[in-house]
């Protein structure tokens, strides 16, 4: 059963319970019918098309209206066909061959070499696949091989084919039982191919499981058997090509099977291995057997066993150690993992003649080991890089703390010698000199008592006159003096020589300086005066600038006296006119300000019957002032109106007054008498003839 | 619906991933391919059956050798399916 043995499978590679990859069959299966009942159409690569169909002959287009129902259909693709095609030609030229045959013994060829001169008496070997998928040699078997290979090895077959005759029939019977037993074979062998794996991880035996391909030295030329009728029936045809063919057949049948039996068993091996091999047996199966030969190791141990070589050499030679490796080492099979590090490293075993790298794809399942192995090669590796870069960064900072260090260091120590030489290179050098100068006898000292003074009162004065030295030259100078004294007079006699003429270039000095100082002298004298006369002229110049702001202040005082006798004069004045003013105000007539009916205000007399104002002139005389009116052609029309009447002694006049925020008032008056009675009078005539 | 939505919806619906659904996949052709090479026929319960049909190509002396015969594939749906096909 074709789902028991999926099922297996796919449990075995991809560490699922079989009720979960049983689950997983079937959901494809589902997922396939629901596709074709929504999509109608179901592809799947390199196997078909799962299309929809109508039992009247229609596709998925329209059908006119009667009933029908709806069928699949499987549409092969083209690489499925090509396979069981080729699985044809495979079994066409084996028959071929094995007819064509003359020989006995069976002659394993290379399927890729020589179609025509390969004459194997393979007969009635089963159905196999085409000779393109043996073993390689030194190549690992990859998943393209046996598609590939076909390809490059139809062309010869097929030359075979054409350039032989048609196979042998044989009675369906006898192909029967040698199918059975055939099948049998295959079995035993395949028992045989899935025996005991070896102990070695797999990636560290590549060289077993490479040689178990090779194991088959002699050449193997798989063949392929379809269906034994069909080459009974085309065995007359045979005969037409090679006649003398067929007698050697029937007679050594017998002894043509017993051969082909241990080539076929061969063939089988390596047959059987290729036609099986496919995509999904390039997964490794592990079997019972396997399992129990390669129980998995705890995951302790591989850590310790299991460091390669060339890992433990890298990390030493990083650290720079050279003790041996305590764990046992593993040989590597495959480099590529790894890549050399120089050439002192020892090559590794599992290198190709061509001395290049491959890295063996074995199985989608990950051995632990492997992993553990992979990783900790790794971890070693990245922790002896790590270290490396550690060491040199640390060698870079030390050292630069190291120079920078000393640079302060050594500019602590010289700084005051640096000063000197760099700040004050004259004093530098003088004290140079003077500890050159050799030093003084005690004897001259005595004898020239003169000097000593002069010595001393040049040396203060200079003290002073120059600027004050800074305290560590005078230091300096100090200690040498000491040490000049200290240290006790070698040569006197040089020295004399050397002295007097010290003495003369001293006194020469002195004299200089006595010159300098009496010009220095006057000098200063010089700046005194210069300095006491500008002060002079200062002083002057404050006090004419003094006097002149005491003179503008008297002008300024004489200005306001003047001013205040012409305010007082003024106001005396003002005074003498007011006297003036009341006195006239009092040689007036007095003024009735009690008056019966009227009413003073700031005009004059107000009437309260006439409604008149009595206003009083500055001539003394008195008018009457009828109205106000604010617009003078209203003036002018009551002054009309009121001359109308004709009252006598009524001349009017208008008076325009200018009241400021109040408007210009036109007020009306009329005549001018001498006091109010008479004034009163007309203003009754007036309003009597008004009336 | 092509294989990608089918690897897609294998993946998905049995939380595994993309690649382990697509090598289930060519197990599973893989499996019928071996089987219809070797015994002509290959049945899936609850799906339908495989099997290979012969047919000769031309009619001249060279058709009737093995290369004028090509196989393909025919495909009978099991009840199930069309059932499935039909509702």
């Amino acid at each position: 059963m074709i789902k028991h043995e999926i099922i297996d499978k796919i449990s075995k590679y991809f560490k699922l319970t079989e009720f979960e990859a049983e689950k997983v069959y079937d959901d494809i299966f589902s997922i396939i019918m629901n596709g074709v009942k929504e999509d109608n159409i179901v592809d799947v690569t390199n196997f078909g098309e799962f299309i929809i169909k109508y039992n009247n002959g229609k596709s998925n287009g329209s059908s006119n209206g009667s009933e029908y129902r709806r069928t699949v259909e499987f549409l092969s693709s083209s690489g499925l066909e090509e396979e069981l095609n080729q699985s044809i030609i495979g079994d066409a030229s084996g028959i071929y061959k094995s007819v064509g045959t003359t020989q006995t013994t069976p002659v394993i060829e290379s399927p890729t070499v020589e179609p025509p001169t390969v004459e194997p008496p393979i007969v009635d070997t089963p159905i196999v696949e085409p000779p393109i998928a043996e073993p390689p040699v030194v190549e690992p078997p990859t998943l393209e091989t046996p598609v590939v290979e076909t390809s490059t090895v139809e062309p010869p077959i097929v030359k075979s084919i054409d350039a032989e005759p048609p196979t042998v029939e044989k009675p369906a019977s006898e192909s029967i039982s040698i199918e059975e037993e055939l099948r049998r074979k295959r079995e035993e062998i395949l028992s045989k191919i899935t025996g005991p794996i070896l102990t070695v991880p797999p990636i560290l035996s590549l060289d077993k499981k490479e040689e178990k391909p090779i194991e088959p030295t002699e050449p193997i030329k798989p063949t392929e058997l379809t269906e034994p009728e069909k080459i009974e029936e085309e065995a007359p045809v045979k005969d037409i090509f090679e006649a003398p063919v067929i007698p050697v057949i029937e007679e050594k049948t017998g002894i043509i099977d017993s051969d082909i039996k241990t080539v076929e068993e061969k063939t089988e091996e390596q047959a059987d291995d290729l036609s099986q091999k496919s995509f999904s047996d390039y997964f490794s199966e592990v079997s019972g057997e396997t399992k129990s030969v390669t129980a998995p190791e705890p995951l302790n141990e591989p850590e310790k066993d299991v460091i390669p070589k060339s890992a433990v050499l890298l990390h030493n030679e990083i650290v720079g150690s050279s003790e041996p490796p305590k764990t046992p080492l593993i040989e590597e099979p495959v480099k590529s993992q790894i890549p050399p590090v120089s050439e002192t490293t020892p090559k590794p075993e599992l290198r190709s003649e061509d001395n290049s790298y491959y890295i063996w794809y074995k199985d989608s399942e990950s051995n632990p080991t492997d992993t553990q192995t992979l990783s900790y090669e790794y971890e070693l590796l990245y922790q002896a890089t790590k270290e490396a870069e550690y060491k040199s960064k640390l060698r870079i900072f030390v050292t630069t703390f190291i120079v920078f260090f000393s640079v302060v260091l050594l500019l602590l120590i010289f700084s005051p010698l640096i000063y000197k030489f760099f700040f004050t290179p004259e004093e530098f050098k003088q004290n140079i000199e003077k500890t050159q100068e050799p030093p003084p006898d005690v004897s001259e000292q005595k004898g020239t008592p003169n000097v000593i003074p002069e010595n001393e009162i040049q040396q203060q004065e200079q003290n002073q006159v120059q600027p004050p030295q800074d305290t560590n030259s005078q230091k300096q100078v100090q200690n040498e003096q000491q040490i000049t004294q200290q240290n006790p007079p070698v040569k006197k006699e040089e020295h004399q020589i050397t002295q007097e003429t010290s003495k003369q270039q001293k006194l020469e000095e002195q004299k200089k300086q006595e010159q300098q100082k009496q010009e220095e002298k006057k000098n200063q004298e010089q700046l005194k005066q210069e300095q006491k006369k500008q002060e002079q002229e200062q002083r002057e110049q404050k006090k004419l600038e003094q006097k002149k702001l005491e003179l503008q202040k008297q002008e300024q005082k004489k200005e306001e006296q003047q001013k205040k006798e012409q305010q007082k004069k003024e106001q005396q004045k003002k005074e003498q006119q007011q006297k003036e003013q009341q006195k006239k105000d009092q040689q007036k007539p007095p003024v009735e300000k009690k008056i019966e009916g009227m009413v003073k205000n700031s005009l004059g007399w107000m009437d309260d019957k006439n409604k008149v104002i009595y206003v009083q002139l500055e001539n003394g005389k008195y008018t009457i002032q009828e109205s106000a009116w604010d617009s003078e052609s209203k003036a002018n029309k009551r002054l009309s109106t009121v001359e109308s009447l004709g009252v006598s002694g009524l001349k009017g006049n208008i008076v325009k007054a200018d009241l400021g925020a109040k408007g210009t008032w036109f007020r009306i008056r009329f005549g001018e008498f001498s006091s109010l009675e008479e004034a009163r009078k007309k203003a009754e005539e007036f309003r009597s003839k008004r009336k | 619906m092509n294989t990608v939505d089918l690897i897609n919806k294998v993946a998905v619906s049995n939380n595994l991933s993309t690649g382990r659904a697509e090598m289930i996949i060519s197990i599973i052709t893989e499996k019928i391919t071996d089987k219809l090479k070797k015994d002509g026929s290959a049945t899936i319960e609850d799906f339908g059956t495989f099997h290979i049909e012969t047919k000769k190509i031309g009619s001249s002396i060279f058709a009737e050798s093995l290369a004028g015969i090509k196989k393909y594939v025919l495909f009978t749906p099991d009840k199930h399916f069309q059932d499935i096909v039909n509702t």
